[in-house]
């Protein structure tokens, strides 16, 4: 009861890092929306659940797991420089929308969309492994934790690290109580953390130069 | 799907927890990993580059020192040697000389005259030892020629020269450097080798040209070459690598398989050249 409190709460942690740091455009647009939707969820999924309505599973199946994924997708875009990586993102997004529609039309409208979001985690923990692919290849700061795109990316492959199995069982063994115990536990430590991620990439200042070795040639010159 | 459901619960259980613990724990690994791989990559392009530029430095410092010690001995040369000629010929031509009985005048004439003879000659050999005529004229291989029959009359070496295809000249600043280049490899050999002979080879293939210096003598592998090179002293090394660099060549020291003499290559690429 305390985790799932302190979880509902530490959504409200990155919102209220952005009272401090207005500027919402570009990345940080993206973590806002994502935040935002998140508190939004968790609130209407209190209130669909409340009432036992079937509304909750439409509402979760039909715009949760593709909202989510198409954020994040976006966001991460943004994030890339390479424009081959750039383009497989972009294309793993209607790849993933086709397979999603086929996994929402082999399952019953009361059912969770495990399948999809187990297939929406992997996504996202591949476009994390290419984020830091892309940063060993071409370094861009000696303090890699010193920016918001870092703190952001490891937010999401954490939390997507860690509810993979949750929610890839959470459909088949959502009746079993001591798997419920599980689920909450490691859903709502892996939101904290991912939410705390969230707040720190927003309280970040943008790092600015491309490439550290340029920065220096410019203070030598 | 059928695999997730017909799991039974207790594996259920251990599936979630190991499954999430490894998944977690090769995240977290990724991300140590990125840090401090980053970290390490960023250090070693820094290392690098203050490498770079420490050698560049020492370069143009061995180039400035270069240009100043030559500009010391023209200095020298023109103060120590042609000032006082040119007093002497002043002291013989002076005002007094219309007061001096004819014959007295003549002999003054002649000794200026031999004097001022002198200085040109002087100040020809000082100008021959900025540029060589006999390259300057006639080529990298006359020059060659010229400073190996030079050596050769010390009677100190055995020294030789052969260019086996060199019609087509370089052009005469690349000669110039190419020149200084070997000139110095070759008084390095005679100052510290101890070699009883010596011998210059040219070669040439579609792309490069090939300088050959052999001998018998104390010399320098690579790693000895760049590690001297690399030091603060080491003028001439860096002089040649400086000479070298804008002719876009290579220099390798090598020791034959045999123990029996050294070898050093010059290798200048002809696209660079021309």
């Amino acid at each position: 009861m305390l985790l799932t409190l302190i979880k509902f709460i530490s959504n409200f942690i990155p919102l209220g890092v952005f009272l401090f740091n207005r500027k919402i455009e570009g990345f940080k647009g993206f973590i806002f929306s994502l935040v935002l939707f998140a508190v939004l969820n968790t609130i209407l999924t209190g209130i669909f659940n409340r009432f036992e309505n079937e509304a909750y599973y439409y509402f979760n199946n039909l715009s949760y797991t593709p909202i989510e994924f198409l954020l994040v997708a976006l966001m991460i875009r943004t994030i890339l420089k390479n424009a081959q990586f750039k383009r497989l993102v972009l294309l793993s997004i209607p790849i993933f929308f086709f397979f999603w529609i086929v996994i929402l039309s082999t399952i019953s409208s009361k059912n969770f969309d495990s399948a999809a979001v187990a297939l929406e985690e992997l996504l996202l923990i591949t476009f994390c492994i290419i984020y830091f692919y892309e940063n060993i290849k071409n370094p861009n700061t000696i303090f890699i934790y010193s920016t918001q795109e870092f703190w952001a990316i490891t937010g999401i492959l954490i939390y997507a690290s860690s509810t993979f199995f949750v929610y890839l069982f959470r459909e088949s063994n959502w009746q079993n109580l001591n798997f419920r115990e599980q689920y909450d536990y490691i859903h709502h430590c892996a939101s904290i953390f991912k939410n705390i991620c969230f707040a720190i990439a927003i309280g970040l200042k943008p790092y600015k130069t491309t490439n550290i070795l340029n920065k220096i040639d410019r203070q030598v010159t | 799907m059928i695999f997730l459901q017909s799991t039974n619960l207790q594996n259920t259980t251990y599936v979630v927890y190991f499954g999430t613990f490894g998944m977690l724990l090769l995240a977290v690994g990724l991300i140590v990993f990125v840090v401090f791989h980053q970290r390490k990559v960023i250090y070693y392009q820094l290392k690098m580059r203050n490498m770079q530029e420490e050698h560049q430095r020492l370069m143009l410092q061995a180039t400035l020192n270069s240009q100043e010690e030559e500009r010391q001995r023209l200095a020298a040369d023109l103060h120590d040697d042609a000032g006082p000629l040119l007093a002497t010929v002043r002291l013989y031509l002076n005002e007094n000389l219309v007061h001096q009985d004819h014959a007295t005048q003549l002999q003054s004439i002649y000794n200026a005259k031999q004097i001022v003879d002198d200085t040109i000659q002087l100040i020809r050999n000082i100008s021959h030892s900025l540029i060589p005529p006999t390259l300057k004229n006639f080529g990298l291989e006359s020059a060659m020629v010229d400073l190996v029959q030079k050596i050769n009359g010390t009677g100190m070496i055995n020294a030789s020269c052969r260019f086996h295809d060199y019609k087509r000249r370089l052009k005469i600043e690349q000669e110039l450097s190419t020149f200084r280049v070997l000139q110095e490899l070759v008084n390095n050999i005679l100052k510290h080798s101890r070699s009883s002979f010596l011998h210059i080879t040219q070669n040439k293939n579609e792309n490069y040209i090939y300088l050959r210096i052999h001998h018998d003598g104390d010399g320098l592998t690579q790693s000895e070459y760049e590690k001297m090179r690399d030091t603060p002293t080491g003028l001439g090394l860096k002089n040649i690598d400086s000479r070298i660099r804008i002719l876009n060549g290579k220099l390798f020291f090598e020791k034959d398989s045999t123990n029996t003499y050294y070898k050093i290559t010059l290798e200048l690429p002809i696209n660079a050249l021309e």
